[in-house]
């Protein structure tokens, strides 16, 4: 596996000019973080569809500390996020993301947004300007979680934001993946597009099973 | 004298604000080339819609990998008029956020046919718009740019962009038809690919990156190459995540960039009933 990542590492391809010789190199520096990420993920314990989602005990942005173990018994919703990302936008400006946070809590439904971007990366504020920011945008989650050393999102492996995990009243992981159907980032296509996770989401509180537990999300990438 | 009519919009400043409150731009600008600026009733004309990416940042492939989102255009034309479908080159392989992708950097090129009616007359004006994900290490922002060309009825007269425009042609991966098969045998979580070379195949295939065309077969993460195997060359490959079994199509794209690229496509045998 290390050697697989390392060799796709170096795999930015000899190309057919010089500006991406160019860009080739500067991919190859940056990437030694994102190296040292990817193996982090490897050793962490991955959370998988009808197991016990991993435990997380972590800070919000009013500095109170959010376990899920705060939860026994609740249906829980988590949700990446990245007010910076046009996937991210495209839910929120339409108004989608929104309603289905407010639609569940009304069902009892505990939903955790959480901000994994690391400090000093795209996405990372302060918790007090994180919170205005997610008002602004009108996040109505129960809690806006701070994971800012990444912990929680890399033992969800959580690849994109939005990408979405629910988890029953029980404790198991049952649904791992994207918001809807439709990867874009126009805001015309969310009434259009299959309802994967808000479909998984009303079968979890019917008690019924979810049909389409694993789905790719789309996104742009966890700045971790 | 305007040798070729072409209206050029920069991308559309997409109004982002990046999390750093940087404005974005869609971080590229697209116009429109075309080989000519006159062109004969039902005879296709070649153009090529140009992506010039900012330093540092990418758009995605067809198969834009574990994240991201394809270019695609939305295409106006006037009754009658037809287009291809735009061509894309081989890609490049990248990781960032810990996401295998694959995309293209620097200028980008993508060929494609127009072809008039059989009743063209005078000039007309064709409009697309081009859709596109730019990222880079700092995130991504979205861009579009409305796009138009101008072409008159008349011989074609190869303009200031047909070389450009040849040369991009060259780039494109071509089905390798008799030269080489594909074939697939799926396990549980992995795929072993054979190449059967046939009549003028490549002599060597070890050195071609392999790029998977078709989304979600073939885990992005990984770094496709064939060994030889007696006659045959094959790759044992990890299947994505979210394959859907049993696989229904395989294109594999394979460039040495050298030669142009080849396409080969595989498709399970059909079951006849014995």
């Amino acid at each position: 596996m290390e050697s697989t990542i390392k060799k796709k590492s170096l795999d930015i391809s000899p190309s057919v000019n010089n500006v991406c010789l160019e860009s080739r190199n500067i991919m190859k520096n940056s990437l030694i973080p994102t190296i040292a990420g990817a193996f982090a993920l490897i050793t962490a314990h991955a959370a998988e569809i009808g197991q016990s989602a991993p435990d997380f005990s972590v800070k919000n942005t009013k500095g109170e500390t959010v376990a899920l173990a705060d939860f026994k018994d609740k249906v829980v919703v988590l949700e990446w996020v990245n007010y910076g990302c046009p996937f991210v936008k495209k839910h929120y400006e339409s108004g989608n993301m929104p309603a289905l946070q407010e639609k569940y809590a009304a069902k009892g439904v505990v939903w955790l947004t959480v901000n994994s971007s690391a400090e000093g990366k795209q996405g990372y504020h302060a918790p007090a300007e994180m919170a205005e920011i997610a008002t602004k945008h009108g996040n109505k989650a129960s809690h806006f979680l701070m994971d800012t050393d990444g912990k929680m999102g890399k033992a969800y492996d959580a690849k994109v934001t939005p990408h979405l995990y629910i988890i029953h009243k029980d404790g198991k992981l049952v649904y791992d993946g994207a918001i809807d159907s439709n990867p874009s980032a126009r805001k015309e296509d969310v009434a259009t597009a299959d309802k994967w996770f808000a479909d998984a989401l009303d079968a979890v509180l019917a008690g019924k099973d979810v049909s389409n537990a694993k789905t790719k999300p789309y996104g742009c990438g966890v700045k971790y | 004298m305007m040798i070729a009519r072409i209206t050029v919009l920069s991308a559309i400043a997409a109004g982002m604000v990046l999390g750093d409150g940087k404005p974005g731009t869609g971080r590229a600008k697209a116009d429109w080339l075309t080989a000519s600026s006159s062109a004969l009733p039902g005879q296709p004309l070649q153009t090529a819609i140009r992506i010039r990416h900012d330093k540092h940042w990418y758009s995605y492939w067809l198969n834009p990998g574990e994240a991201g989102m394809p270019t695609t255009v939305e295409w106006k034309l006037p009754p009658g008029w037809k287009h291809g479908e735009p061509g894309f080159p081989a890609p490049v392989g990248f990781l960032t956020s810990g996401l295998a992708s694959y995309g293209h950097v620097g200028e980008l090129l993508l060929p494609v046919t127009i072809t008039p009616p059989e009743d063209f007359i005078g000039t007309a004006k064709l409009e697309a718009e081009i859709s596109w994900l730019a990222c880079s290490n700092d995130g991504c922002v979205p861009g579009e740019a409305a796009l138009s060309l101008e072409v008159t009825a008349g011989d074609p007269l190869p303009g200031p962009a047909a070389a450009e425009i040849l040369a991009a042609i060259d780039l494109l991966p071509r089905p390798a038809g008799e030269s080489l098969r594909l074939s697939v045998e799926e396990t549980e979580n992995s795929l072993v690919l054979t190449l059967i070379p046939g009549k003028s195949a490549p002599a060597d295939l070890s050195q071609h990156e392999v790029f998977p065309l078709t989304t979600e077969v073939i885990d992005p993460k990984t770094r496709i190459r064939f060994a030889p195997g007696g006659q045959n060359w094959t790759a044992t490959v990890p299947k994505s995540e979210f394959a859907a079994s049993p696989l229904k199509e395989l294109t594999l794209v394979l460039a040495d960039r050298k030669h142009p690229p080849l396409q080969v496509t595989w498709n399970p045998p059909s079951r006849k009933s014995h």
